[in-house]
């Protein structure tokens, strides 16, 4: 249909502001993906308080004090990726598990050699049957309660779905089944956390892109799985028949172990003291827990069955979990 | 029921206040409850004022605001900055006193208290008010110059004391070795977690500063409080290191240490 020259030259110019606005509006992106990346390179000086790439995505991380992720990746783009991996009764959830991670997180990015993208809590099954181990379902419900408010700590219920006890290093087996068969453009901290995706920033989508364009992710490329204990669980490795050697080797040469410490045990002399951790020494990361903290979930239980307050030792929304349910008050 | 209305106060700098510091409460009470006698039915976090001249204090604005963040979901602890917004150091003694003679003062209502109202019914006995306390503090009655022997008295005398420790009798050797807390034994109420737990606030500070996680250990909202006014940095341990503690240099020469033992 002809158009009449005045409803033409607005057609016209109409086009032109589109074109105009597209061009502006673009341009407004760049300024704005330039700034950040400044800011970054900038704030890659330690002294600098650093906006990370978690800042800018929607959901901001509460509490975390961390900073200089992102600038480390530039700093050194050659970091093992780091994925924790907590098995454990969680009979409850309590903050000193929570603790766990974090501790693991800080001590090995402070190394400079890993970067750690995500943390599994894998609450054991209803199999392992042990005195006053309640119902996997609310085990798990509280534990992702409780890392509701974690950015990169979320809940796995593969292990506590299983009919029968699964030995610790199957449940490793499993989980690196998981991650080696992940797609390259999966967010890697989504899975646990559904409807929580977070918005990678540009350094990361660069990396994605980077693997697309490279095909497949090569082995290396892919996250370490490293189990995170307490030293209790390294003790436990001395225990007669209790661990099979052959699992140990596995744990300690395929996977890594990240052992938090606790009063009264010295994981460094334990590992001294046996020839089948000693060589992989280098694999097993010690952390110390600087606040002396015992709370357990066995002190918590025996609190809750007296009356006695827990709060402040486990996150609010588990502790209402557990007092709507009345969980926990008898033997 | 003839159970005595009791308010624990706590004196300190939360310098941030801690997960730990609300513990104190929380185990306070539960001990206090279950003696039988008491009934606990509010509790006050008195952050100190900036005039203590303590090393690397953050200012009172924000301890007091974080402190609010940190109690905001908690039915019966509250933060008072009345002691903070003093133009100078006040003791303890004179703390407990402002806050009794409120407590005294007011109508037993829901409204003024923040209090279940139920909870001041149908009890005869006036309210106590008790300085709530880690283990630590009794100890500090021995450093020349901190405490005038009078207040000391009045403190376990009149007022009375919680004070929460493990379970590993630092605080029973401390008012053992002392003969006005031992006078005083019975308004000295020992309470004891039997765990390890010591969530230090010299020890968060220094984890901020060095961009450590902190999470879990105090509440998020405060977390996230103390990053975006960046308040503890190498910088802010740094105030008042030269000064010296408030309490020592306004009581002048050193009194007779309580060393009475």
């Amino acid at each position: 249909m002809e158009l009449g020259s005045k409803l033409r030259t607005r057609v016209l110019k109409l086009r032109s502001f589109r074109r105009h606005m597209a061009i502006a509006v673009h341009k407004s992106f760049e300024t704005v993906r330039l700034n950040f990346t400044r800011a970054v390179l900038a704030s890659m000086s330690r002294n600098h308080p650093i906006p990370s790439g978690r800042t800018m995505s929607r959901k901001r991380p509460v509490g975390s004090a961390k900073r200089t992720r992102t600038a480390r990746s530039f700093e050194q783009p050659k970091k093992t990726k780091v994925v924790l991996l907590a098995c454990g009764s969680f009979n409850p959830i309590t903050n000193m598990h929570l603790r766990m991670f974090e501790l693991a997180r800080d001590h090995l990015e402070d190394t400079g050699q890993y970067e750690v993208v995500q943390g599994i809590l894998s609450p054991v099954g209803d199999g392992y049957e042990k005195k006053g181990l309640i119902e996997a379902s609310h085990r798990g419900e509280m534990a992702k309660l409780a890392a509701e408010s974690s950015s990169w700590i979320g809940v796995d219920t593969w292990e506590s779905r299983q009919a029968n006890w699964l030995e610790t290093v199957k449940v490793l087996r499993h989980h690196r089944q998981e991650l080696l068969s992940r797609e390259p453009d999966t967010d890697v901290v989504g899975t646990a956390k559904a409807g929580r995706k977070r918005k990678r920033m540009d350094a990361s989508s660069a990396t994605k892109r980077r693997k697309l364009e490279e095909g497949p992710p090569q082995r290396s490329d892919e996250p370490r799985l490293m189990l995170l204990c307490g030293a209790d669980m390294l003790d436990s490795f001395g225990v007669p028949g209790l661990w099979k050697p052959e699992d140990i080797e596995e744990i300690v040469s395929s996977y890594g172990l990240v052992c938090i410490t606790r009063g009264g045990s010295d994981p460094e002399a334990f590992i001294q003291g046996s020839d089948l951790l000693w060589p992989h020494r280098h694999n097993i990361h010690v952390v110390r827990e600087w606040v002396a903290n015992d709370v357990s979930a066995t002190h918590i239980r025996r609190a809750l069955r007296r009356g006695h307050s827990v709060r402040y030792l486990l996150p609010d929304p588990v502790l209402g979990y557990i007092q709507e349910r009345g969980l926990y008050t008898t033997e | 029921m003839g159970r005595i209305p009791l308010v624990l106060l706590a004196c300190g700098s939360f310098n941030p206040i801690t997960n730990q510091h609300m513990r104190l409460f929380e185990l306070a009470r539960d001990h206090m409850h279950h003696t039988g006698r008491f009934q606990v039915v509010g509790g006050i976090v008195s952050p100190v004022s900036d005039s203590y001249g303590k090393r690397g204090l953050a200012p009172a604005q924000h301890r007091v605001a974080m402190a609010r963040l940190a109690l905001h979901g908690s039915g019966w602890v509250t933060v008072d900055d009345w002691e903070s917004r003093q133009p100078d150091w006040t003791e303890t003694v004179v703390t407990l006193r402002h806050h009794l003679q409120k407590l005294l003062g007011q109508q037993p209502s829901a409204a003024d208290l923040q209090m279940p109202h139920s909870s001041l019914e149908g009890s005869s006995e006036p309210p106590q008010l008790k300085l709530l306390c880690g283990a630590d503090f009794l100890d500090t009655f021995r450093v020349p110059g901190l405490w005038r022997a009078e207040h000391v008295e009045e403190l376990v005398g009149r007022f009375g004391l919680v004070c929460v420790s493990r379970g590993d009798l630092q605080a029973d050797r401390a008012v053992h070795e002392s003969d006005t807390l031992f006078r005083h034994r019975h308004n000295i109420f020992l309470v004891r977690e039997w765990v390890r737990n010591e969530t230090s606030a010299t020890e968060i500070r220094r984890a901020l500063r060095r961009g450590l996680s902190v999470k879990y250990l105090l509440p998020d909202a405060v977390i996230d409080y103390v990053r975006e006014h960046q308040l503890y940095t190498w910088q802010s341990e740094q105030r008042n290191k030269d000064a010296v503690l408030r309490p020592l240099g306004q009581q002048g020469a050193p009194s007779e240490p309580l060393n009475d033992s």
